[in-house]
C-alpha cells in the first residue's frame, strides 16, 4: 500500500532568515564602522566651516540681543540686560507693522513664485528653440544681482517710468507703485516674486520631465482632459518637489532684504519695513545693535520653525527609502 | 581718504569733486611727494563702514564726513581725538565753536564751511506765470498754487525716510514751534501739517517721500517744478546743469524756524598709520585757502577771518544763504538730542516726515514718533 506522507510545508521565503556565521557578522560590523567613520571624515571639514562661519556669528548675535550694545558701548564690555531688548522690540509699534509686512511678503512671494513657476514649467515642458530661448532668458534674469533687478524695477515703477507711461496712456492715471503707504509693499513683494519665478520654473520643469511618459500617455488614451491631467497626474507627481520648493520659497521670502533696500529703503515712512529690514535699520542706521540683534533673532526663530519642518520631511523621506 | 564726494563728479557732484581736488593740491604743496587717494563711499554707507572698520581696528587716514555724524563716529571709535592737533595748529581759534564737533570735551572734527537749505526757484516758470519771488510763506503757497494750475509741480523737497529727510524737515517742524528740548504732540502735528497740506493741495508729488537731496534736486532740474528746497551745495551744480533761468531765496520762516547749519567736517582716522600726513591734509583743507575753496561749491566758508571776505558778499545766491545763517541758523545735530542717539533721531524723524509726504496722517505719524523721541532727548 502506498503511503503518502504529508510533508511539512517549507516556510515562506520571506520568513527564511539566513543565520550568518559569527565571523561574517563581526567583519560586517567592522566594515560598516569604517564606512561611518569615513563618511564622518568627509563631512567634518564642512561641519567645522559651518560652525565657524555660521555658529560663531549666531552665538554673538544672541549675546548681543541680551546686552546693551549701542554705538557708545560697541567697543567696550557689553552689559547684560536680559530680555530687555526683546521686550522693547515687541512693545514697539513699528515691530508689529514690520511683522504684518513680512507675512504679506511671504504670502505673495510664495504664492506667485510657486504658481508662476508651475505654470511656466507646464508651458515649457516641451522642447524646441523657443523653449530653450525662454529658459535661457529665465536663467539670465534669475542670475541678475538683486541690486540690478531692483534698480531696473525702480526706474520702471517711477511716476515717470515706463509702467506709468503705459498706465497714463491707457487712461488709468499715475500709479504710486513705490510711494503708496498701503500699496508699496505689494509692489516690492511682486518684484521679489518675479525674480524667484525662474528658479521655481526650472525645478518644477525638472520634476515634470521626471514623470514617466507612459502614465501621461495612458491618461490621454483614457480620454483625460488637460486640466484633469494637471490635477490628477502632474500635481500629485510633483508634490514632494513642491513641498521642498515651498519651504525654500518661504525662507527666501522671509529673509528678503535687497529689493526693499534698493527700491524703497523701507519707505515711504516705514511702509515697506519687514522684520529683516527693521533689524538692519535698528543695528546699522540707528546703531542700536542690541535691539537690532533681538529683532533678527526673532526673525530667525520663524525661519527655524520652517527649517525644522523641512529637515523632518527630508529625514522621513530618507528613512522611507 | 574716505568721502561721499565722488571724485569723478558723478551724481551731479562736479563742484564737490573740484573742491576736494583743490584740497589735495593744497596738501601736496605742504607735503611734497605725498598723494591723496580718495575712496568714494555712498553717503548712506559711510558711517556704517567707519564703525565696522573701527571694530576691526582699521580705517581711513582721514575722512570727510557729515559734521552731524561726528558724535556717532567718535563714540564708535572711528575718529582720532584731535584736540591737541587743533590747538597746536591754531585751528580752534580760526573757527567758531559751532563748527567744531566735540564729544565729552574732546574735539574730533571741524567744518571748513556750512551748508544749509534754501529755496531754489525756476525763474523761467516764474516769469511765464507772471509771479514774483516770494518773501513770505503765504506768497510761496500762492505761487505754488499758480504753478499747479499751469500743470507744474509746486515744489520738490526731499522726503526719504532717513537722515536726509530729517534734514529737510527741520525748518518746517521748528517753524511750527517744535523743539527737541521739549517735544510736544501739538507742535509735532503742526510741523507735519506742512507737508500734509502740500500733498493734499497737489503742490508736491507723493513720490518725493522716497527721494533724497540728490534725486529731488535732479527732479527739479527737469524743469517741471517751480521751487526746490535744496542746499547751497547745489549752487555751482545748478549754474552748469540747469537749462532754465533760476535763482535762490531764503526759506520764508518765522524766528522759531531753524535751518540746520550742516556741512562736511574733516577728521583724522583713529587707526591711521600716517598721522602726520593725515593731519597735514586736514590742516590744508581747513586753511584759509581751503575754506575759501568751498565757495566754488556754493558753500559758506566758516573760518572766522573770512566773514567779511568780498567774494562772499558779492555772490547773490550765496548771500541768500548767508542771511539765513544769521536769522535762522541752528546747530546740527540739535543739542536737544543725546549724542549717542543722534542717528536714531535722524531715522525716526525722517520716517515720520516720509510717511506724511506719502499721504499719511500727521496725527498718526506724530503719535508713533513722540514716544520714541521721549527716550532719546537730553534729560530723558
Amino acid at each position: 500500500m502506498l503511503t503518502i506522507k504529508k510533508e511539512k510545508a517549507l516556510p515562506a521565503l520571506s520568513t527564511v532568515r539566513a543565520t550568518p556565521a559569527i565571523g561574517a557578522t563581526e567583519r560586517g560590523s567592522r566594515r560598516s564602522g569604517r564606512v561611518r567613520r569615513r563618511r564622518t571624515l568627509y563631512v567634518l571639514p564642512a561641519a567645522v566651516f559651518l560652525v565657524v562661519m555660521s555658529g560663531y556669528p549666531l552665538v554673538q548675535l544672541v549675546r548681543m540681543s541680551l546686552a546693551n550694545v549701542t554705538i557708545a558701548t560697541l567697543q567696550h564690555a557689553w552689559a547684560y540686560v536680559g530680555l530687555q531688548n526683546y521686550r522693547q522690540a515687541f512693545g514697539s509699534p513699528v515691530f508689529g507693522q514690520a511683522l504684518d509686512h513680512t507675512i504679506i511678503f511671504v504670502i505673495l512671494v510664495f504664492g506667485v513664485g510657486m504658481a508662476g513657476g508651475f505654470t511656466a514649467a507646464l508651458v515649457l515642458r516641451g522642447g524646441g528653440r523657443f523653449t530653450v530661448f525662454l529658459l535661457a532668458l529665465m536663467v539670465f534674469v534669475w542670475s541678475l544681482p538683486p541690486v540690478v533687478n531692483g534698480s531696473i524695477w525702480r526706474f520702471l515703477m517711477d511716476q515717470y517710468g515706463l509702467l506709468n507711461i503705459v498706465s497714463r496712456g491707457v487712461g488709468t492715471g499715475t500709479v504710486p507703485f513705490l510711494y503708496s503707504p498701503g500699496g508699496s509693499i505689494y509692489s516690492v513683494a511682486l518684484v521679489n516674486a518675479w525674480a524667484a519665478v525662474p528658479f521655481t520654473t526650472l525645478v518644477f520643469r525638472a520634476a515634470l520631465l521626471g514623470i514617466d511618459p507612459v502614465i501621461i500617455e495612458a491618461g490621454r488614451v483614457d480620454g483625460v482632459r488637460k486640466w484633469q491631467e494637471v490635477k490628477f497626474i502632474l500635481l500629485p507627481a510633483v508634490r514632494p518637489t513642491a513641498f521642498v520648493l515651498g519651504v525654500l520659497m518661504v525662507v527666501y521670502a522671509f529673509r528678503s532684504f535687497d529689493f526693499i533696500y534698493v527700491m524703497t529703503d523701507g519707505g515711504p515712512g516705514t511702509a515697506t519695513n519687514t522684520l529683516p529690514f527693521l533689524g538692519y535699520s535698528e543695528a546699522f542706521t540707528q546703531y542700536q545693535y542690541g535691539l537690532g540683534s533681538a529683532i533678527s533673532v526673532i526673525a530667525g526663530m520663524f525661519i527655524l520653525v520652517v527649517a525644522v519642518v523641512y529637515s523632518r520631511s527630508v529625514f522621513r523621506h530618507e528613512k522611507a527609502k | 581718504m574716505w568721502t561721499y564726494f565722488n571724485p569723478t563728479g558723478a551724481n551731479g557732484q562736479v563742484a564737490q569733486a573740484n573742491m576736494i581736488k583743490q584740497w589735495a593740491k593744497l596738501f601736496q604743496q605742504a607735503s611734497p611727494g605725498s598723494t591723496v587717494n580718495y575712496v568714494f563711499i555712498p553717503f548712506a554707507q559711510l558711517d556704517g563702514k567707519l564703525i565696522a572698520a573701527a571694530a576691526a581696528h582699521t580705517g581711513p587716514d582721514a575722512v570727510i564726513l557729515n559734521g552731524g555724524s561726528t558724535a556717532s563716529d567718535a563714540l564708535g571709535g572711528a575718529l582720532a581725538n584731535s584736540t591737541n592737533f587743533f590747538q597746536k595748529t591754531g585751528l580752534l581759534k580760526a573757527y567758531s565753536a559751532g563748527v567744531v564737533h566735540s564729544v565729552s570735551g574732546k574735539d574730533y572734527s571741524i567744518q571748513p564751511y556750512v551748508n544749509l537749505l534754501g529755496m531754489f526757484y525756476n525763474a523761467t516758470i516764474l516769469n511765464k506765470l507772471h509771479l514774483t519771488v516770494p518773501k513770505t510763506y503765504s506768497q510761496m503757497l500762492s505761487d505754488m498754487k499758480a504753478a499747479k494750475a499751469a500743470g507744474y509741480w509746486g515744489m520738490a523737497i526731499p522726503g526719504s525716510p532717513d537722515g536726509e529727510g530729517e534734514f529737510s524737515s527741520h525748518p518746517w517742524l521748528t517753524n511750527a514751534g517744535f523743539n527737541f528740548s521739549h517735544p510736544t504732540m501739538a507742535s509735532l502735528v503742526a510741523g507735519l501739517n506742512y507737508p500734509a497740506q502740500w500733498i493734499a493741495d497737489g503742490y508736491v508729488s507723493k513720490e518725493d517721500s522716497t527721494l533724497n537731496n540728490t534725486t529731488s534736486y535732479q527732479n527739479w532740474l527737469e524743469g517741471k517744478t517751480l521751487f526746490c528746497q535744496s542746499g547751497n551745495w547745489n549752487l555751482t551744480n545748478a549754474a552748469t546743469q540747469a537749462k532754465f533761468k533760476w535763482g535762490v531765496f531764503p526759506i520764508p520762516l518765522a524766528s522759531s524756524g531753524k535751518i540746520y547749519l550742516g556741512g562736511e567736517a574733516l577728521a583724522v582716522g583713529a587707526f591711521t598709520t600716517k598721522t602726520s600726513l593725515a593731519q597735514a591734509y586736514v590742516a590744508a583743507a581747513l586753511s584759509e585757502q581751503g575754506s575759501l575753496d568751498t565757495l566754488a561749491v556754493g558753500s559758506i566758508p566758516s573760518r572766522l577771518d573770512l566773514a567779511s571776505n568780498p567774494k562772499i558778499a558779492s555772490n547773490p545766491e550765496v548771500s541768500a544763504y548767508v542771511s539765513e545763517v544769521r536769522t535762522n541758523g541752528g546747530d546740527y545735530p540739535d543739542p536737544g538730542v543725546k549724542p549717542a542717539d543722534v542717528d536714531q533721531e535722524y531715522t525716526i524723524v525722517g520716517q515720520a516726515w516720509s510717511s506724511v509726504m506719502a499721504g499719511g496722517s500727521p496725527q498718526k505719524a506724530a503719535a508713533t514718533l513722540l514716544p520714541q523721541l521721549d527716550k532719546i532727548v537730553v534729560g530723558s
